[in-house]
């Protein structure tokens, strides 16, 4: 984590995630903190987590899309785009994301 | 007169004949960088379809060379024929723009030989979408890592890939980009994480053109690269 700040809320949710491993919010929160810190595997780790808990989550799927991007997995993220677009088929910003990455060049 | 002197001198209104895939994106494209557009097409439809996009949109028949006059479309800098599929008509349509003293016609075209009657009948640049779209492809097939593979000037290529790991942490003038590998860097692409405004992950682009030689180059940066096309192909392939 880049500042002593972010670093803290992340401590934070860690407590509060040992306390309850299980507790999808701050897994999510958590995956986000990661992510802003560039940290992708932990994000993605978080939200693997979280989609065990709730598989039906859109919003850790379309985090976890991002997170693909950021780590250039085109496949995985084109994976998590379309089961996005399974469960909220109007997400608009997960349908452009999923044109950009399935057209040339 | 090539594509690039016709950007030099900055037209500002164009026409485009056609309202199919390619026309309908000249056409969006132009408007979305500010450009005033009319387009013109036979069917109502594609008309209504396209007019929340353009400055103007009109429905006529473009073989009409009355009706085109009427739209005033002698006025433009620049029209664009992308009624390739029916060849006979975009022939007729480039030779009369031609007449009517329109500076550039460019025309689509679908085969090389209409391409080369359009030639004949005045258009001052033929494009190929369907041909071209194939090359792009095709090196796109072959350089799977490569985004962009132009070539700028015969055996000189501009391309743009992810930076190779012997740049990695270092600034341009350490990598002795240009002495050692005989290519320059000419953009610098990164992405940033951040939230939007209902709080989800993005990946915001950051461009640093024509950077310094201080500038450090890191994991994950896209650079756009200018060189010889033997340099470039040896710069990409590096570890």
């Amino acid at each position: 984590m880049k500042n002593k700040a972010t670093d803290k809320r992340v401590q934070k949710l860690l407590q509060k995630l040992a306390e309850n491993p299980r507790d999808t919010e701050t897994l999510l929160a958590l995956g986000k903190l990661y992510f802003l810190g560039s940290q992708f595997d932990d994000a993605v780790k978080c939200y693997e987590a979280l989609l065990e808990e709730a598989p039906q989550n859109s919003s850790a799927y379309y985090n976890l899309a991002v997170a693909f991007l950021a780590q250039k997995k085109a496949d995985e993220a084109k994976k998590a785009f379309q089961k996005v677009l399974e469960l909220d088929p109007n997400n608009e910003v997960a349908q452009k994301e999923l044109a950009k990455l399935v057209s040339f060049p | 007169m090539g594509l690039g002197e016709m950007a030099n001198k900055l037209p500002r209104q164009f026409a485009v004949i056609g309202t199919g895939r390619f026309g309908s994106s000249v056409a969006m494209t132009l408007s979305k960088n500010g450009c005033e557009v009319t387009v013109v097409d036979n069917d109502k439809e594609n008309i209504q379809k396209i007019s929340e996009y353009v400055s103007n949109a009109v429905q006529l028949d473009a073989t009409d060379e009355k009706a085109l006059k009427s739209i005033g479309i002698e006025g433009v800098d620049v029209a664009i024929v992308s009624i390739g599929e029916q060849m006979e008509a975009s022939i007729l349509v480039t030779m009369s723009l031609k007449e009517m003293g329109i500076k550039t016609v460019v025309a689509k075209a679908v085969t090389e030989s209409h391409g080369k009657i359009l030639a004949r009948v005045g258009a001052d640049k033929v494009v190929f979408p369907e041909r071209d779209m194939g090359v792009r492809l095709a090196n796109a097939l072959l350089h799977p890592s490569l985004l962009e593979h132009v070539e700028v000037a015969p055996g000189y290529n501009i391309a743009e890939f992810e930076a190779p790991k012997v740049l990695w942490n270092k600034s341009i003038a350490e990598s002795a980009v240009r002495v050692k590998h005989g290519v320059q860097i000419v953009a610098i692409k990164r992405r940033r994480p951040g939230l939007n405004k209902e709080g989800e992950s993005v990946l915001e682009e950051d461009v640093d053109l024509i950077p310094i030689a201080e500038t450090v180059v890191n994991k994950g940066d896209m650079i756009l690269v200018i060189g010889k096309q033997e340099n470039v192909r040896k710069f990409r392939s590096l570890k």
